[in-house]
């Protein structure tokens, strides 16, 4: 078995073949010095960007042609506490009191007090991160969204909010960056049941103060 | 050094072996081998989120907002501590020094603009926040590149699987 590689082959006792003695030192440099030199430009984390802007320059709308106002806006708005999420928009599903308003806090997502949830969410598989007790449900948050995404309230078999992309968050100032990346992540895209790709949900965010 | 000549004693080092394994650690690490624009300096004090975004970073103005300092394209702007920046370099919700720099690099980019044609000003901040910092000051930041004409924010997170 150790007679296959061309560098193994020795001389047979036939007589008539050479000894064939591969010397691997050139070969050997090379590995040595190129094998350091890629591990340090290997890379292990892929990065991604978020975008968002600013909310008084340009909203950042795909299409600004508006349909003959059939609609009202949607104006989703997440608001994030530390008590939880705080849904309001003009969808029916949110169950809004009509006319908005401050008050007018439509669904309030709690926070989720499961420590395994927690520790997948806050640590992702970081050991060096101690999750906190309760924290934010992103998984209600997005099932919430995707229900207002696909709510077809006047029944013409089309979503009503389907061109709607923009989301307006909102946290509070004491939240935690984690958390609001965490809230993109949830209304960005999911993926519908039985469907092979992924669809957009609202995917342009604009950050908004907050409320103190 | 592997012993290749026989001498009287014929020990031969058989180093094929060893080749095989680096012949496949080297395609391994040419396969992942890239050149990415933006540089992240991992440490304890900047901790990226992770998230499902998918799209690719590009080149422009890098803000690294850590548990430390505010850093823009390498240099130390202001310090944070416990999360805030310290009320003497505010102006508002306006960071001073922050400010400073960002007009600084907006006023180059913009001239750069003006002189050639194919290139534009784009506005465009790349912030690397720190997954712990609150939200308070990623607002200022955002506010103070607002003012320096930075509108367009890109939030650079670790891409996690989905």
């Amino acid at each position: 078995m150790s007679d296959h590689k061309p560098s193994d082959r020795r001389r047979t006792s036939g007589g008539g073949i050479e000894e064939i003695d591969l010397n691997l030192l050139p070969f050997m440099n090379l590995m040595t010095l190129l094998i350091p030199f890629l591990l340090a430009s290997v890379q292990f984390v892929t990065l991604a960007v978020i975008d968002s802007s600013l909310p008084a320059i340009g909203q950042p709308q795909p299409s600004d042609k508006k349909k003959e106002d059939e609609k009202p806006p949607l104006n989703l708005t997440v608001g994030i506490t530390d008590e939880g999420f705080t849904v309001a928009g003009s969808a029916g599903v949110l169950g809004c009191k009509s006319g908005g308003g401050d008050d007018d806090k439509c669904t309030v997502i709690p926070l989720k007090g499961d420590p395994a949830y927690c520790a997948d969410t806050q640590c992702r598989g970081d050991s060096a991160c101690r999750p906190d007790p309760a924290c934010h449900d992103y998984k209600a948050l997005h099932e919430l969204i995707v229900q207002v995404k696909e709510f077809d309230g006047d029944g013409d078999g089309e979503f009503d909010y389907i061109e709607e992309q923009n989301v307006i968050i909102a946290p509070n100032a004491d939240i935690a960056y984690s958390v609001l990346i965490g809230v993109m992540d949830a209304t960005r895209d999911y993926k519908p049941e039985g469907a092979p790709e992924r669809k957009d949900l609202f995917p342009y965010v604009v950050i908004a103060g907050g409320v103190k | 050094m592997p012993k290749r000549r026989s001498g009287p004693e014929e020990a031969k080092l058989n180093i094929t072996s060893l080749m095989d394994i680096m012949t496949i650690i080297l395609v391994f690490l040419l396969k992942s081998y890239s050149t990415e624009d933006i540089q992240i300096a991992p440490s304890d004090d900047l901790r990226l989120p992770v998230s499902s975004s998918s799209k690719p970073p590009q080149l422009a103005v890098n803000t690294v907002i850590s548990k430390v300092g505010i850093i823009v394209d390498g240099v130390k702007v202001v310090d944070v501590s416990g999360g805030v920046v310290g009320d003497e370099y505010k102006r508002g919700t306006l960071i001073q020094p922050l400010f400073d720099t960002l007009k600084e690099k907006a006023d180059e980019a913009k001239a750069i603009a003006e002189a050639r044609a194919s290139v534009d000003f784009t506005g465009r901040l790349l912030l690397q926040i720190d997954r712990d910092i609150p939200f308070a000051l990623v607002r200022e930041v955002m506010y103070t590149g607002g003012q320096a004409q930075f509108a367009e924010f890109k939030f650079v997170v670790y891409k996690g699987s989905e």
